[in-house]
């Protein structure tokens, strides 16, 4: 059965009907004979088995049953190796066609082929050569120039194309290079900005890589004399077939395109993982590493960016996707009380406790006064093996990802087989596979998940926000930007406070604030938590009476205390230009125009020494 | 009247679903069997049951009776599922029960009526009476197409 729908790759007559051309494959003989002998072997092994089942001799079947798997083995590899062929009937073709080319223009080429041998599945070659000859006419047209533009440039007459093919860890690699003029990737990112493909902003933020990759973006068009050029059929072609290109250039000395094939489609190592109760395989390609949190480390290793959970991964931030939330599966887990496998109700990655990196020192807690809580605020709750988080790391083209999925398995070697007509909506997967209880498991497509799962954009955020994050960090309030947080007192007044003074927020229960020596204090782990009010100070509004009250707690010169705010609470990144006239006071520095509302900035050291002044008394003698 | 000749009838494998009484052509069918156990597909449409390994192919089980707008597949003992042949590929539609091979002659096929036991005519080429019963000759390029 073909693995793979090959569909139209190249362009205009590189790549005619592909789909049915060269249906029969030509086999070595010596191949046929070891396949027929191991026919036979299995035949045999056939018989022991049947007879050995009939005579209840255990032994006998231990016997046929090893048999059957060796030639079972060797059986797949000898079939799998009729399917592969020497590149040389893609590489045939291509003298035929520079001579072609070059002979209608005033050029001279000398083509050279290495790695005519190099083998590769039927399926991959078939699907290669329409990409293949567009590059080398793309390389003939625009890269090598005419004899007399060759001298004129201190070139000799004849221009040097080479192809050449080689094995480099399980991989195929084809090399086209020429000594030709190479594309000006400066050039190349100005016609895409002129083709409004990208825009000028976009242009600017690209390496130097991104900008070469733009000679594939769909819609590039580059003009050579009469020829035009859209290569961008040769990456999706490539993309299909699960290969990968990189361009080198030098506008003067050539180019050259590297090329990099999986050797065969058909069979790939894979690991086994389990995703709610059902199993699925990522390729090995794909993986770079498995990662297994502990339980107790998940608070510590695990942070969220905003609402995406990241890891840290030797001092890298990997964002990480959910494969259960991906897929829309319930989630599992196995109860290690009963042994039994019960649906899991956590819904988040993190862990609540998990830093949020955003809100830097900033622990969000809600509901602190209900009793479902308190239990929650244990310290170990967390504390069993089977809440640790296994965490496939994988990576497809320029996404890295880590993959949090309920158990590992075993890798496995696994055939892949398409899915069917009424599936291919489904986003998410490259083909389905039997597993050895019968099963069928469905193999992920790492790149698929990824767009499904929006990750682009996250991960832009994961960079953008951990610069930002940097920047609140190392520049406190010098950078244009500050982290501030703001709240209310009465509802009507806005006020905030630099969020790099927070310690934390709480919420609390109205009725748990006791008064004490006329001062406002609240039991918090066990210690007396003062708490003041802005009105104390400050002639603003009255906070309304509500059954809870947010409390940002402050730390400053060792000591504790508590300043009672209205919620919501919420923290932004913004410029703060500071109005100190209209509204400044004690307590208040002034105010500032955050969304649209007049926010006032509330000095926190002034508002303490205002109510507080024994406190710098002290702080001071000591 | 007996008239058994290939061109003029075509054998009908039947099949219930819910309490509609449907037919398809007995050469679309490959085998029917009692192998249900699929596997899920995320993000599939409702009435796609999952992917099932027959004999180390890969085939889609639909959920035929949810495709044409009744109530979900629920299993019994007289649950079965039949492979058919759609398009080069292999279908196993879950069906409640199986009854027998019905020759139908084609003459006396009649256009479907609007709705059969809570099926959609559309879903039919034609309906085929027998002495007490009625046999909805399923379209399967309507019900079988993604």
């Amino acid at each position: 059965m073909e693995t793979i729908h090959t569909t139209e790759t190249g362009i205009g007559s590189a790549a005619p009907g592909k789909e049915v051309k060269n249906s029969s494959l030509r086999v070595d003989l010596n191949l046929l004979d070891s396949l027929m002998a191991l026919a036979g072997e299995l035949v045999l092994s056939r018989n022991q088995l049947v007879q050995s089942v009939s005579g209840k001799n255990f032994k006998a079947f231990e016997t046929a049953t090893q048999q059957i798997d060796r030639i079972t083995t060797e059986l797949q590899e000898t079939i799998m190796s009729t399917r592969m062929q020497s590149i040389d009937t893609v590489f045939d073709t291509l003298p035929s066609l520079v001579k072609e080319l070059s002979g209608s223009s005033s050029k001279s080429i000398d083509l050279s082929i290495e790695g005519n041998h190099v083998e590769l599945d039927k399926t991959i070659l078939e699907s290669l050569g329409g990409p293949l000859a567009t590059l080398v006419k793309f390389a003939v047209s625009f890269g090598i120039e005419t004899k007399k533009i060759r001298k004129q440039s201190g070139k000799s007459e004849t221009g040097q194309l080479s192809v050449c093919a080689f094995h480099e860890a399980s991989q195929v690699n084809i090399e086209l290079s020429h000594d030709g003029i190479g594309i000006d990737i400066e050039e190349l990112t100005r016609l895409a900005v002129l083709q409004n493909l990208i825009t000028k902003q976009q242009a600017e933020a690209m390496g130097v890589k991104d900008q070469a990759a733009l000679l594939f973006t769909p819609g590039l068009v580059l003009t050579a004399g009469d020829d035009t050029f859209a290569l961008d059929a040769v990456k999706l072609g490539l993309d299909k077939l699960g290969g990968t290109i990189e361009i080198d250039t030098n506008p003067r000395a050539g180019m050259l395109f590297n090329i990099k094939l999986p050797l065969t489609l058909a069979i790939i190592p894979s690991q086994i993982v389990s995703v709610g109760e059902e199993k699925y395989a990522i390729p090995q390609a794909n993986l770079k590493e498995l990662l297994r949190i502990p339980a107790g480390e998940v608070k510590n290793r695990i942070q969220t960016v905003g609402d995406a959970p990241v890891v840290r991964l030797r001092g890298d931030l990997l964002p990480l996707l959910d494969s259960a939330a991906v897929l829309n599966v319930q989630k599992t887990f196995i109860h290690p009380n009963d042994r039994k496998t019960h649906p899991d109700q956590r819904k988040n990655i993190a862990d609540r406790r998990s830093k949020d990196l955003l809100k830097s020192d900033t622990v969000m807690k809600a509901d602190m006064g209900s009793d479902r809580d308190k239990r929650k605020n244990t310290d170990d709750r967390r504390c069993r093996a089977a809440s640790a988080l296994n965490i496939a790391v994988v990576s497809a083209g320029e996404f890295r990802f880590g993959l949090v999925v309920s158990e590992f398995h075993d890798s496995e070697e696994i055939v892949v087989k398409p899915l069917g007509r009424h599936l291919m909506a489904c986003r998410g997967f490259a083909g389905a596979t039997l597993m050895g209880d019968g099963k069928v498991a469905l193999i992920l497509d790492v790149l698929e998940l990824a767009q499904v799962a929006d990750l682009k954009a996250f991960d832009d955020l994961v960079e953008t926000r951990s610069d930002e994050l940097e920047d609140s960090q190392d520049e406190k309030n010098t950078g244009d930007d500050t982290a501030i947080l703001i709240f209310q007192n009465a509802e009507t007044e806005r006020f905030a406070v630099p969020l790099n003074l927070v310690d934390r927020i709480e919420m609390v229960d109205t009725g748990a604030i006791e008064e004490a020596a006329g001062k406002h204090v609240i039991q918090y782990r066990g210690r007396n938590l003062p708490l003041y009010g802005i009105e104390q100070v400050a002639k603003v509004g009255q906070r309304p009476k509500n059954d809870q009250t947010a409390v940002i707690v402050f730390k400053m010169d060792n000591r504790e205390f508590g300043l009672l705010a209205t919620p919501p609470v919420d923290s932004v990144e913004t410029e703060v230009n500071l109005d100190q006239k209209t509204f400044k006071q004690p307590g208040i520095d002034g105010s500032t125009i955050i969304n649209g509302h007049t926010t006032l900035m509330v000095n926190v050291p002034d508002l303490i020494r205002t109510v507080e002044p024994a406190w710098f008394d002290e702080s001071t003698a000591a | 009247m007996e008239q058994n000749d290939q061109f003029n009838s075509v054998e009908l494998s039947t099949f219930y679903l819910g309490d509609a009484l449907c037919g398809i052509d007995i050469l679309k069918v490959q085998e029917i069997n009692k192998q249900m156990d699929c596997t899920r597909v995320p993000q599939a449409p409702d009435h796609v049951k999952g992917v099932l390994n027959l004999r180390g192919r890969i085939l889609t089980v639909l959920d035929l009776g949810r495709k044409m707008g009744l109530s979900p597949f629920e299993y019994s003992v007289d649950s079965r599922n039949i492979i058919t042949q759609s398009d080069g590929e292999l279908i196993g539609l879950l069906v409640d029960r199986i009854n027998n091979v019905i020759v139908a002659e084609t003459d006396k096929i009649e256009t479907p009526p609007s709705n059969i036991s809570g099926i959609r005519g559309e879903f039919f080429n034609g309906v085929y009476k027998t002495e007490n019963e009625i046999i909805g000759i399923l379209n399967t390029e309507k019900a079988l197409n993604d």
